[in-house]
């Protein structure tokens, strides 16, 4: 078990996390968070990369700086900026870090060829990495975090770069892997987590504001989330009065799907179920990081 | 295994075999600057063969009696002029403009010119270190670098103890031995100083750019992240510095190599391996070298390896450890250029009336200033006898120290 005890950290004067308080067993965590919450600056943290400036991380009750070669020896990680070399075959690059990895050339050959065609890259295997796409290295990227078969997969938006069906291939491949692991998984996109995560964690102002199942989390907006149709020229007040978190626009007519606390006064409203991504919008919706971005 | 891996990202770098060719190139054509010499150092092959390198009473003696023929041949050839020749030279300057002379004699005649040197500087040896008085180059060193103080108290001690080294020197007859004559050649300038500091300068830079290419590597490709949380983890910064060394060791191996192995087919040193540095031949300026130590040429060339050797992983361990802290090559560069900059700068500009200018000398910048000087009394400021073994000892615990920290400091630095 992972446990993140009363972690803290600063750059400088800044601070980045508050007294973060986390278990983790196994099964898939999503990290949920808009851009610059903190994700990487926890996952960082996880994968030993930075050190908390207060609070401890502990693995199976020890510090993992304590446990050191033992803890790393069981994690995998994929950064959110996955670099490297570019003369490398893939092949090449991924018996380097299974060396590093403590790795047996052998038992490394086989698991290389095995994760090369699990991520689809085995027609590619002696090609140059300088000449993959975005995608295709981010498949690397994916392949180099399983090779030591690690107890604890981090991954920091392993999904970014990735076209929809490697999308889809690569929630199976976690649903499989997901079994007997931990799994911590980064995103801001709401759909990656949606279907496969077995707990979402949100990142709230410095600190974890939920930490729950996606039907709990969801349940937060239960009987708040509405649609209904309004003409387009009465959209902009209605905009103004609701929030709204999705509009479609038929002929002459727009369709709002919006939040509101007030019980269904309008009898054309329909109440719906909300989804993860209403409760998203909801809790950053006056969140200062989010302004200016589109989710 | 993993170091393996590192040699290879260092042998893949292009630059290192470019700049290793072109030094090799450079060398060679330093080393082929004498070669207008190479018949006139033949003659001393053939004296030492036929007399040793030893100038005591009986081989002046046997010299003598052979200079004696050479000088009746050259007088035999000369007989239509109605003078007596008591020297080759003689004869070579009163028809320098007409030769007269057949090839044939022309070129014995130079060849016997020759012999005429080593004999008449042997026999001028013993006056010269007679008249040689210490207290002269001290105080022309005081005046020439305005010394004052504390400083040139100094300078006249030192000299003082180089003058009891002078007469154990004599009394060893370390200064009497055949060697090239090297205020004509100036062979002892162009092997370690102008080879040598071209060696330490070239292997500098390949030393500092393999160390900090292959330390910075992971940051430069942006696989710090995957490459420091993988089970070995920070521990892969030694194994850079191992491969670093290795790197190091063979470039070392390929260039002193090289340019040895040219500087010496070119030159014959047969028969002159084992004659003393400090000998009055291998005098270039006119205070004669002379080594603290009683070291023959090769002793010497084997220390100025093992100078060479030890200040190049000085400069190793520095680069090691600017590199973990700055994580780039060229700011690891431009640094280390700044620092061995102010290493040379600092005592030129030092005041001179303080024996603080002699501390500013301990340093691996200023010693490879001047490496045909290493062991010797000749360098006004590095005149300690023990100046090369304190500034290596020393350098070597501060950088091993420097090492050793940025190490223990890498595990726990924040890898943003
Ligand atoms: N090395 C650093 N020095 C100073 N501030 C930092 C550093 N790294 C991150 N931060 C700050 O910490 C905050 C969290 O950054 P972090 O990268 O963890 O966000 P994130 O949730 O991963 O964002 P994104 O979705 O864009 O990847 C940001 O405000 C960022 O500016
Ligand atoms: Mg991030």
């Amino acid at each position: 078990m992972l446990v993140m005890n009363q972690v803290s950290k600063k750059f400088g004067n800044f601070t980045a996390l508050k007294d973060v308080t986390l278990e983790f067993d196994n099964g898939i965590y999503g990290l949920l968070a808009p851009n610059g919450a903190g994700k990487t600056t926890m996952i960082k943290m996880l994968v030993t990369l930075l050190f908390p400036t207060n609070g401890e991380i502990l693995y199976d009750g020890t510090d993992i700086t304590t446990l050191d070669e033992e803890y790393r020896n069981v994690l995998g990680y994929l950064p959110q900026e996955f670099g490297y070399y570019k003369n490398y075959t893939p092949e090449k690059y991924l018996m380097y870090l299974a060396a590093l990895k403590g790795m047996e050339k052998n038992t490394a050959k086989q698991k290389i060829t095995e994760l090369l065609k699990l991520v689809g890259l085995e027609n590619v295997t002696n090609k140059k990495l300088k000449k993959f796409s975005g995608g295709m290295i981010q498949r690397v990227g994916i392949a180099q975090a399983m090779l030591n078969d690690p107890k604890i997969l981090i991954l920091d938006e392993p999904t970014s770069g990735l076209d929809p069906k490697e999308r889809a291939r690569f929630r199976k491949l976690l649903n499989v892997l997901a079994q007997d692991r931990i799994i911590i998984l980064s995103t801001h996109i709401v759909s990656d987590v949606e279907s496969i995560a077995n707990q979402i964690i949100m990142i709230k102002d410095k600190k974890v504001l939920y930490k729950d199942s996606i039907t709990n989390i969801c349940e937060i907006l239960e009987g708040k989330i509405y649609e209904t149709e309004v003409e387009i020229a009465n959209a902009e007040s209605f905009r103004a009065k609701y929030f709204s978190i999705g509009e479609r626009q038929e002929r002459d007519q727009m369709t709002f799907r919006f939040i509101t606390e007030e019980k269904a006064i309008d009898p054309a409203w329909r109440n719906v179920r909300p989804s993860l991504e209403d409760v998203f919008l909801y809790i950053y919706q006056d969140d200062a990081t989010l302004a200016g971005s589109t989710v | 295994m993993i170091i393996k891996h590192e040699l290879w990202k260092i042998a893949k770098m292009p630059i290192i075999w470019f700049l290793l060719l072109f030094f090799i190139g450079l060398n060679v054509l330093i080393s082929l600057t004498n070669t207008d010499f190479k018949e006139d150092m033949a003659v001393l092959k053939d004296l030492v063969r036929n007399y040793g390198h030893d100038i005591n009473v009986e081989m002046m003696t046997d010299l003598g009696d052979d200079y004696e023929e050479k000088v009746a041949w050259v007088n035999h050839i000369a007989k239509h002029d109605g003078k007596t020749y008591e020297h080759p030279s003689e004869l070579l300057d009163t028809y320098i403009s007409e030769k007269p002379f057949n090839e044939d004699e022309m070129q014995k005649l130079w060849q016997y010119r020759s012999i005429e040197t080593y004999y008449r500087v042997s026999q001028d040896i013993d006056e010269f270190y007679q008249k040689l008085d210490l207290k002269d180059s001290a105080s022309a060193i005081i005046g020439m670098y305005g010394m004052k103080d504390a400083a040139a108290d100094t300078v006249r001690d030192q000299f003082q103890k180089l003058d009891r080294r002078l007469e154990e020197l004599i009394e060893n007859g370390e200064h009497k031995h055949l060697f090239f004559h090297n205020k004509v050649y100036e062979m002892h300038e162009l092997l370690f100083e102008k080879i040598g500091r071209a060696l330490i300068f070239e292997l500098m830079l390949l030393f500092v750019l393999i160390t900090a290419a292959v330390t910075n590597y992971e940051f430069e490709n942006k696989t710090a992240a995957v490459s420091y949380t993988a089970k070995r983890g920070r521990k892969l910064a030694l194994a850079k510095l191992a491969a670093a060394s290795i790197a190091g060791f063979f470039v070392i191996l390929v260039l002193i190599g090289v340019t040895f192995t040219t500087y010496f087919l070119t030159y014959d040193y047969s028969g002159l391996w084992n004659v003393p540095i400090s000998t009055y031949f291998n005098a270039e300026m006119p205070l004669p070298y002379i080594t603290w130590w009683n070291l023959s040429f090769l002793e010497y060339l084997g220390f100025f390896v093992l100078f060479v050797i030890i200040i190049q992983y000085l400069f190793m361990g520095i680069t090691f450890f600017l590199s973990i802290f700055m994580k780039n090559t060229y700011l690891v560069f431009f640094c280390f250029l700044i620092i061995a900059g102010a290493g040379v700068l600092l005592p030129e500009i030092a005041p001179h009336g303080s024996n603080f200018i002699f501390y500013l000398q301990y340093t691996p910048y200023v010693m490879v200033m001047n490496p045909h000087e290493w062991l010797m009394g000749n360098g006004p400021f590095t005149i300690y006898k023990t100046y090369e073994a304190v500034t290596i000892v020393v350098w070597t615990l501060v950088t091993g120290s420097l090492c050793a920290l940025s190490i223990r400091r890498f595990k726990r630095m924040q890898l943003h």
